[in-house]
């Protein structure tokens, strides 16, 4: 069992599907009118973000406070970096003040992983420069799951800004525990051809292709304020030859259509995509809260035999 | 140290193996006399001596050359000094380094490389010799004057820390053209590297991170030898790091031009994948690149096509160097522990022989720098180093002198560590386990 989240290369399937067991549980807590599942009753979760957030660590906040942990947010503005203190000085403050959870969001890959050397608490990574975003990758896989019962051969295609994306990442090496078969379509900058080889995966250059035998679309976001803006000329551009609309997909009128927010519309997808029926990405945020709810179940309740609602 | 030499000729250096700089080796049987003058001797009476050095085992080398470290002096003294450099120099075995001027201020003028000098002078157990920057204050734009800091002391002169800019190379090589002066280059397209801080490769794709593409070097390289055939000067190429890059020293040695190379001991038994990734003390520059790099670059240096073996010791305080992957600086400690790598990975393991190692770290950059050959000779001031090929060490921080603990080595075992190390007739390092009858503190 995993003592951290910060990555979904080492999750083992049996973890992942106890995982999603659970967090189906915790979705008909979210239906009732009172909201409240107090499990996790006295714990304190922090959550750390260096780097601008609203939907994960709302996400985050009203998993921890559904079962009833005490949740506070500390974000970058107010973090001590701005004082000239170490990340490492950072934790090992926060670390004294006995926090049982830190869910951490940083521009720099792998920092999550560095801060467990710094904290006694439990790290889930909410997200690490372009590395992960392991709790992404759940709500997605959860998601596609309740739609498709199984993921087994399942051709799954992330569509994209693949090199700059954690969603990816996390994404890939969790799908493919499933058995599906994953593809990755973009520009070439930023889908490289290396990555067919490196990741097993297959790799499209050329979107009506990629679509073609698709089951399901992960749209990810063009973040033209950060890395992508280089690797691509201009949204006007990506929009003609990559964006997701009626008629690109129109050769394919099944596929699923997923995004992890926040959507650039009418740039990588367009609105009638986005909200059309095919559309699964509102169910995606309420899972994110289930899944969340669940992985702070797994990460610090586990142990202690609490029944959940059946 | 008087009361040490007092001892030292009491003590038979007996039937020992002897390497010189001419690649030729014999057993030899010596004392160094009180004012550190080594004296061959062919008979002795041993009762005349208070202890006795002999066995199969030791091997006497020539004092190693290391054109590329960083003594940090001026104004980085937290990082390393010249006192605490030169031991580690002494330690490894090594009797003259080269320190890089990117230091704070850079060494940019005759005051500061007399500066260094001075200091060198009264500090040193070894020689150091200053490189003096290539550009004013290392910002490519106006020329140093590189006459005024030879004539000081500088030895050669370099931007290293960073690429000497297109337009100022050609400059310096013109200009020192005229009085054979050296120009060192640190090839990186600093475009290309972007914020890069690993080899650009498998894993920093599967990581997603900021990373420093073969091209940064390969790109720089074809650039600095293009101005080397244009102006026919003397170019030497700091720390190569990737195959690519010797398709261009093939063809400079090809056509004759004044280029010469080195590579890091490090980059010689370093890849990106034996190495635990982001673990600060393998953060350096240029990145640790492929196996097939790291292979090829050994097998240039066995062709002749690399000619020396440098350590780029980049010390830095341990404050620096706890930072996370991303802030840490660039660079890692070599001084100490180069001799021993090579022994260690190469030597015992056939890939090359002791010859080969003289050959990079003694004779090549003696040659192409114009430095003197310390080693053993009789009737000269006692210059050399001994090792035991079967002493095995378990490098620990404690036996670092350098300022930088952070060794890539510590908590592995290495063989041909230096157990004593004479400069200039002195003993400048000493092992406590070796002759024993001499109490020193180093």
């Amino acid at each position: 069992m995993i003592s951290h989240l910060l990555s979904t290369k080492f999750l083992d399937l049996d973890e992942v599907l106890e995982i999603f067991d659970n967090a189906k549980k915790f979705l008909e807590v979210l239906s009732r009118p009172t909201k409240k599942i107090p499990i996790l009753k006295g714990r304190l979760i922090l959550t750390l973000f260096f780097e601008p957030s609203t939907r994960t660590r709302t996400s985050f906040e009203i998993a921890g406070k559904t079962l009833g942990a005490d949740v506070i947010n500390l974000s970058v503005s107010q973090s001590s970096t701005k004082k000239g203190e170490t990340i490492k000085d950072t934790c090992l403050t926060l670390n004294a003040m006995k926090p049982d959870c830190i869910v951490i969001r940083h521009h720099i890959s792998k920092m999550p992983e560095y801060i467990t050397n710094f904290t006694s608490a439990k790290v889930i990574n909410a997200g690490d420069g372009s590395n992960e975003h392991p709790s992404q990758a759940l709500l997605d896989a959860f998601t596609l799951m309740q739609h498709f019962g199984d993921l087994k051969d399942k051709r799954i295609l992330i569509l994209g800004d693949v090199l700059n994306s954690r969603v990816a990442r996390s994404n890939i090496w969790l799908l493919k525990k499933f058995g599906a078969r994953v593809s990755l379509c973009g520009p070439s900058t930023l889908v490289r051809e290396e990555f067919e080889k490196e990741w097993d995966v297959d790799v499209y250059w050329d979107v009506d292709r990629a679509i073609k035998d698709a089951d399901a679309i992960i749209v990810l976001r063009i973040q033209l304020e950060r890395a992508a803006s280089a690797w691509i000329p201009n949204t006007r551009e990506y929009s003609i030859f990559y964006g997701l609309n009626r008629e690109r997909l129109s050769k394919n009128n099944n596929v699923i259509i997923m995004h992890p927010g926040p959507m650039n519309r009418g740039l990588e997808i367009s609105s009638e995509i986005a909200d059309g029926k095919n559309s699964l990405i509102r169910n995606q945020v309420t899972n994110g809260v289930a899944i969340r709810m669940s992985i702070f179940y797994h990460l610090l309740a586990h142990k202690d035999n609490i029944t959940l609602p059946t | 140290m008087d009361k040490v030499m007092d001892k030292l000729d009491k003590v038979l250096f007996k039937n020992i193996l002897v390497f010189f700089s001419d690649l030729s080796s014999k057993r030899i049987s010596f004392y160094i006399d009180q004012s550190g003058t080594v004296n061959y001797i062919d008979s002795y009476d041993e009762s005349d001596y208070v202890e006795v050095v002999e066995g199969e085992e030791f091997v006497v080398m020539p004092l190693l050359t290391d054109v590329h470290t960083h003594m940090r002096v001026p104004g980085q003294e937290e990082k390393e000094d010249i006192v605490s450099g030169s031991k580690a120099a002494a330690r490894g075995g090594f009797g003259q380094i080269f320190t890089m001027p990117n230091t704070n201020p850079v060494v940019d003028n005759a005051y500061l490389v007399n500066y260094l000098v001075n200091n060198i002078s009264k500090n040193s157990l070894i020689k150091i010799y200053p490189v003096g920057a290539v550009s004013k204050s290392q910002l490519g734009e106006e020329l140093s004057p590189l006459l005024e800091m030879k004539k000081e002391g500088a030895i050669a002169f370099s931007d290293d820390g960073k690429p000497i800019t297109t337009k100022i190379l050609r400059r310096a090589l013109i200009y020192a053209k005229a009085f054979d002066g050296i120009i060192i280059d640190h090839p990186e397209d600093l475009v290309l590297s972007d914020n890069g801080i690993i080899h650009e490769g498998k894993i920093s794709r599967a990581y997603g991170i900021a990373s420093i593409p073969y091209t940064s070097e390969e790109i720089s390289v074809a650039r600095d030898i293009a101005l080397a055939r244009e102006t026919r000067s003397r170019l030497h190429l700091a720390h190569l790091s990737t195959r690519y890059s010797l398709k261009y020293i093939e063809i400079a040695k090809e056509e004759g031009l004044n280029v010469s190379s080195e590579v890091t001991v490090n980059h010689l038994v370093f890849n990106c994948e034996n190495i635990p990734i982001f673990d600060t003390r393998f953060k350096v520059k240029p990145p640790f690149r492929d196996v097939e790099d790291m292979e090829r670059l050994f097998g240039a240096l066995k062709e002749g096509l690399i000619d020396m073996v440098c350590t780029d010791h980049a010390p830095h305080t341990l404050e620096e160097k706890e930072l996370d992957y991303s802030q840490a600086p660039f660079g890692t400690p070599g001084l100490e522990t180069a001799f021993a790598v090579l022994y260690t990975n190469f030597v015992m393991n056939n890939k090359c022989n002791l010859e080969d190692v003289i050959k990079w770290m003694v004779v090549n950059p003696s040659k192409i720098f114009s430095l003197p050959i310390l080693e053993l000779k009789d009737k000269s001031k006692a210059n050399f180093f001994i090792f035991k090929k079967n002493k095995e060490f378990l490098v620990e921080s404690k036996m670092f002198y350098s300022k930088c603990k952070l060794s890539p080595f510590l908590s592995k075992t290495l063989f041909g560590f230096p157990l004593a190390t004479f400069y200039n007739g002195k003993l400048v390092y000493k092992d406590k386990s070796f002759i024993k009858s001499i109490k020193c503190k180093f």
